[in-house]
């Protein structure tokens, strides 16, 4: 499956959050049969039930039903903007030269001084986990530069 | 993934907070109605100075038992998970918070099991577990051997699943062969649970054959309302929550 921009959609298993909150789950699982004398107080049974309710969270976050994704596609992915990039503020004579780029100074580019932003990644992406919103201009590390012209 | 650890570290902080929070708020709740009962119970084993029960009274009450029980505690029912063998023998009585007897058994100190007073039959099995009230108490008679020189320098243990309970010891060096306790679940017992267990334990001296015995204890509690229990519950729903919204799999652009 792919979205307008061309990105593929693809299935994200989270196996890990999987594993954690089946500990969680299989502890008071345990605690709960115990309590209720459906099961012995005893370290076998106990690790039984735990390894039940891990298992049932790895499975679960692998197999489970899917979350649609929340936002639309990344404009980055295929390497086609599908955004107009934000209006500058104010004057460019007031912000000083090469400054009148999306972005402002902070995506300037060091040695040519021409209007130039880093595409944040984060930006319409829809994975809950990877999203972390960057937008002073310091990470580039996906080096993904395009001009404004 | 910072987002995921958020909602972890939150999620995981509620439900301990919110388990702590409920217990402490059920644990402050006075489950003291029954105390003058218990405090007269108390009374029969004053703290300290048991021997001058053990050597009267509480033989006195075991030499009664047995003759109302029989010399043996062999039964027909012999069923599983429980037994007392060696030079043992005693009996123990368990009252609820009011005071109220909830259970009683007795071992004769041969190799049988032990006998349930109130229901006949096999005490400390798997399905007539010993009762135990943890807002009550236990007392209990022992000896070894009933008549005789008592066990010079032993040691014992308690445990279950493989992992100890309680242990101690002592020279014994005067070979006393009876003891009497009480043990004050009530006072002792910091959180109130509910849960069926299976205990294991032995005693090993320098001059008797080593005493061993197995059973099932059934704790009496509130269930899951108990501090415990609502613990329990709070990590289930926890856990439920956690895995229903933040673990399933999700569609993603990849590009």
């Amino acid at each position: 499956m792919t979205s307008n921009s061309g990105a593929a959609l693809v299935k994200k298993g989270h196996p890990i959050r999987g594993i954690l909150w089946g500990i969680m789950f299989g502890l008071g699982l345990a605690v709960v049969l115990v309590v209720t004398k459906v099961i012995l107080l005893e370290l076998l049974q106990l690790i039984i039930v735990l390894v039940v309710g891990i298992a049932a969270g790895v499975l679960w976050s692998l197999f489970g039903p899917v979350k649609a994704p929340k936002g639309p596609a990344p404009a980055s992915a295929a390497g086609v903007a599908t955004e107009e990039p934000p209006e500058p503020i104010g004057d460019d004579s007031m912000i000083g030269e090469g400054a009148s780029g999306d972005g402002g100074e902070a995506g300037e580019s060091p040695e040519t001084g021409t209007d130039q932003a880093p595409m944040g990644d984060g930006e319409g992406d829809s994975d809950s986990g990877d999203s972390d919103g960057d937008s002073d201009g310091s990470d580039s590390d996906d080096g993904q530069w395009r001009s404004n012209s | 993934m910072k987002r995921f650890s958020r909602a972890l570290v939150v999620g995981v902080g509620a439900t301990l907070a919110l388990g702590f929070a409920v217990g402490a708020i059920a644990q402050t709740d006075p489950a003291s109605t029954g105390d003058e009962a218990l405090d007269a119970i108390r009374d029969l084993i004053p703290e300290g100075f048991p021997g001058e029960f053990d050597l009267t009274e509480a033989d006195a009450e075991f030499g009664m038992l047995v003759s109302l029980f029989g010399q043996s505690s062999q039964v027909a029912d012999f069923g599983t998970g429980s037994q007392l063998t060696g030079p043992c023998g005693g009996y123990a009585y368990s009252y609820d918070k009011d005071g109220a007897l909830i259970d009683a058994a007795m071992d004769t100190g041969d190799s049988g099991p032990p006998v349930d007073l109130l229901e006949g039959g096999q005490a400390f099995t798997s399905g007539n577990p010993f009762k135990v009230d943890t807002r009550g108490i236990v007392t209990y008679f022992g000896f070894a051997p009933r008549v005789g020189d008592g066990p010079l320098n032993h040691t014992w243990f308690i445990k279950t699943s493989g992992i100890s309970i309680d242990e101690g010891g002592d020279p014994n060096t005067i070979r006393n062969n009876r003891n009497v306790g009480l043990v004050d679940l009530d006072n002792d017992l910091p959180v109130k649970f509910s849960a069926k267990v299976k205990i294991e334990g032995e005693m090993m001296s320098e001059s008797l054959a080593t005493c061993v015995g197995k059973g099932h204890v059934d704790f009496l509690g509130n269930g899951l309302t108990d501090p415990v229990g609502l613990a329990g519950l709070a990590l289930l729903a926890g856990g439920f929550f956690g895995l229903l919204f933040n673990s399933r799999p999700a569609m993603t652009y990849k590009g």
